[in-house]
């Protein structure tokens, strides 16, 4: 199905972020469904993004890149100025990569569902 | 149970953290902290562990001298555990 195979070709698409815009896309005509598309890439992160700025900063002292860039400016700072709690931090969001990525994607999606007023 | 573990794992690991600082005295425990154990001398996050707990049992003025950013970790934390635990909706208007 065309719905199927759009979301699917997100770069490192998980299945839970795919089926959530299955799920919230339902009654979308095609050229939503297609401008959806163009604000939420634009706005994505992928998973191995949070993984390496997240692990490979915090491993060479700037600790907590990956927070920024989810927006998360308090975590980002308390990251940055210890050391990425004492590496404690670094390596749980190192675990939880993925889920962080799939987090902040779908709250995006909401903002840009809010935006273009586009219901369920 | 187990998809409610792989969901929450976060939030619940910075609660047990959080509740192990607060109650548990911290005086006679190695070093918890990670990047000491590799090698590393000072991380800057030295104390934190120390500081919160001071500032659980309300000795901010000692938090703050232990390490400046305890009280914050706290709010930080606490913060993160309570957005974790807000799902919206799926469904919107």
């Amino acid at each position: 199905m065309n719905q199927n195979q759009l979301f699917a070709t997100l770069p490192e698409a998980d299945p839970v972020e795919v089926n959530y815009l299955q799920s919230i896309s339902t009654n979308w005509t095609e050229d939503q469904k297609r401008n959806f598309m163009i604000a939420y890439s634009a706005q994505r992160t992928k998973p191995s993004i949070i993984l390496i700025t997240g692990l490979v900063g915090g491993l060479l002292g700037v600790a907590g890149i990956h927070r920024f860039i989810m927006g998360q400016i308090g975590m980002g700072i308390l990251y940055l100025l210890t050391g990425g709690l004492c590496l404690v931090g670094t390596i749980i969001d190192a675990v939880n990569h993925k889920k962080l990525a799939s987090e902040y994607n779908m709250s995006n999606a909401r903002k840009i569902m809010m935006q273009m007023g586009l219901g369920a | 149970m187990k998809e409610f573990l792989a969901d929450k794992w976060e939030s619940l690991f910075w609660l047990v953290a959080l509740s192990v600082i607060a109650f548990l005295p911290m005086s006679n425990l190695p070093s918890l902290c990670i990047a000491k154990m590799i090698g590393f001398n000072n991380c800057m996050g030295c104390g934190l562990g120390h500081s919160m707990q001071a500032a659980f049992h309300f000795h901010f003025r000692e938090s703050f001298q232990i390490h400046p950013l305890g009280i914050f970790a706290i709010f930080i934390l606490l913060h993160r555990i309570i957005t974790l635990n807000i799902k919206p909706k799926t469904k919107l208007i």
